[in-house]
C-alpha cells in the first residue's frame, strides 16, 4: 500500500496576516511619532544651545570690559542704546563704546585706543532689542544694567526662539564720572 | 525528519514584543539628551541672575551690603525684585525662562568679633523646578566682602 504523503506545509492564514500587519504598522507609527517629537526636542534644544552661546559670548564681553572700566564717558541718560566708557588696560588707555544696532539686531563694540580703532559685532542677527542703564551716584559709577532680548529664527519644524535676560556689571577699578570733561 | 514549518504566529508575535521592549531604552536616552540641554540652560541663566546679584551686592558699602543680604535673606522670585522688574519693563520682556526661579541670600561671618567688623561671606543661591518633576535644582556663588576694598 502506498503510504500517503501528508501535506504540512502551512502558511499563514489571511487573519494572521492581517493582525501581523496591524500590529506591525501600529509600532510603526509609535516609533515614527516619538522619533519626530525626538528629532524637534533635539532641534529645539540645538536653538537654546544657540541662544545659550550667544548670551555667553555678550555677556562675558561687556563683563569683563566693564570689570576694568575706570571712567564713565558717555552715560546712558540720552541715548540708552550706547555706553562709553575708558579703561585701563595693559598700561594703556582704551576707549570702549558700546551700541546697540536695531538695523542689524546687534551690538557693536568700537575699541578706540592710540592705534588703529577696531570693531566688532556682538550677537549680529539675533538681538531684537537693548537698553543700557548705566547707574552713577554722587559722580562716581556703580553699575551698568542691561535688558536684552535674543532671537533664533525657526525652520521648518520648529518655532522661534527667545530668551529675555537682565544683567547687572560692576567695575573694580572706577574713577569719578566728570561728564564736563567726558571726549565728544 | 525534516521540518519545514516556518515561525509560528506566536514567535513573530513575541519577537516584536522583544525588539519594542529592547529599542525603548534607546529612545527614552534621546530625550534625556533634550532634558539635560533644557536643564543645561537653566544652569546658565541662573548663573547669570546669581552673578549679577553678588555683583550688586559687592558693589555696596560694607554695612549697607550686609544690610541688603539680610533683607534678601529669604526665598524670593526672580521677577518679584525691583531692579529686574524696572528693567524688564524697559523691553518687550519675556518672562518665561524665570518661571517659579527664585533666589535667596546668606550671609556667613567670620568666627572671631574682630574678623566678623572686617569681612563676610555671601551667599547666593538661585533655585528652579525640574521640568516634570516636583523637585528643584540649585547653584550658588560666593565671595567675601571686606571692609575695605583690596
Amino acid at each position: 500500500m502506498k503510504h500517503a504523503f501528508k501535506n504540512n506545509r502551512q502558511a499563514f492564514t489571511l487573519l494572521e496576516l492581517i493582525v501581523g500587519l496591524l500590529i506591525v504598522m501600529l509600532i510603526y507609527a509609535s516609533f515614527s511619532r516619538i522619533f519626530s517629537s525626538s528629532g524637534q526636542q533635539i532641534e529645539k534644544s540645538s536653538r537654546m544651545l544657540e541662544l545659550q552661546g550667544l548670551l555667553d559670548s555678550v555677556e562675558h564681553c561687556i563683563r569683563e570690559d566693564v570689570r576694568k572700566l575706570k571712567r564713565v564717558e558717555l552715560s546712558t541718560e540720552a541715548n540708552p542704546g550706547r555706553f562709553c566708557f575708558m579703561i585701563s588696560d595693559a598700561d594703556k588707555v582704551v576707549r570702549l563704546e558700546y551700541e546697540f544696532i536695531a538695523a542689524r539686531k546687534g551690538i557693536l563694540r568700537r575699541e578706540l585706543s592710540a592705534g588703529a580703532p577696531t570693531s566688532r559685532m556682538l550677537g549680529e542677527g539675533h538681538i531684537l532689542a537693548c537698553v543700557f542703564e548705566a547707574l552713577v551716584t554722587d559722580g562716581q559709577f556703580k553699575r551698568l544694567d542691561l535688558a536684552m532680548n535674543l532671537h533664533v529664527d525657526s525652520n521648518a519644524e520648529t518655532a522661534d526662539r527667545d530668551l529675555s535676560v537682565i544683567a547687572h556689571f560692576t567695575s573694580r577699578c572706577t574713577d569719578p564720572y566728570l561728564p564736563w570733561l567726558a571726549a565728544p | 525528519m525534516k521540518s519545514d514549518k516556518g515561525m509560528s504566529f506566536i514567535e513573530i508575535i513575541i519577537t516584536l514584543f522583544i525588539v519594542t521592549v529592547a529599542v525603548l531604552p534607546l529612545l527614552t536616552s534621546i530625550g534625556s539628551t533634550g532634558r539635560g540641554v533644557y536643564s543645561m540652560g537653566k544652569h546658565q541663566i541662573a548663573g547669570l541672575v546669581a552673578r549679577s546679584l553678588l555683583d550688586r551686592l559687592m558693589q555696596l558699602p560694607f554695612a549697607e551690603c550686609r544690610n541688603k543680604c539680610l533683607e534678601l535673606g529669604s526665598e524670593t522670585l526672580v521677577t518679584a525684585d525691583a531692579d529686574f522688574a524696572r528693567l524688564s519693563a524697559l523691553i518687550a520682556f519675556d518672562a518665561k525662562d524665570y518661571d517659579r526661579m527664585n533666589f535667596k541670600v546668606n550671609v556667613t561671618d567670620a568666627s572671631t568679633a574682630e574678623e566678623q567688623s572686617l569681612m563676610f561671606v555671601i551667599e547666593v543661591t538661585v533655585s528652579w523646578p525640574v521640568a516634570n518633576s516636583n523637585t528643584r535644582r540649585d547653584l550658588s556663588f560666593r565671595a567675601i566682602k571686606y571692609e575695605t576694598r583690596i
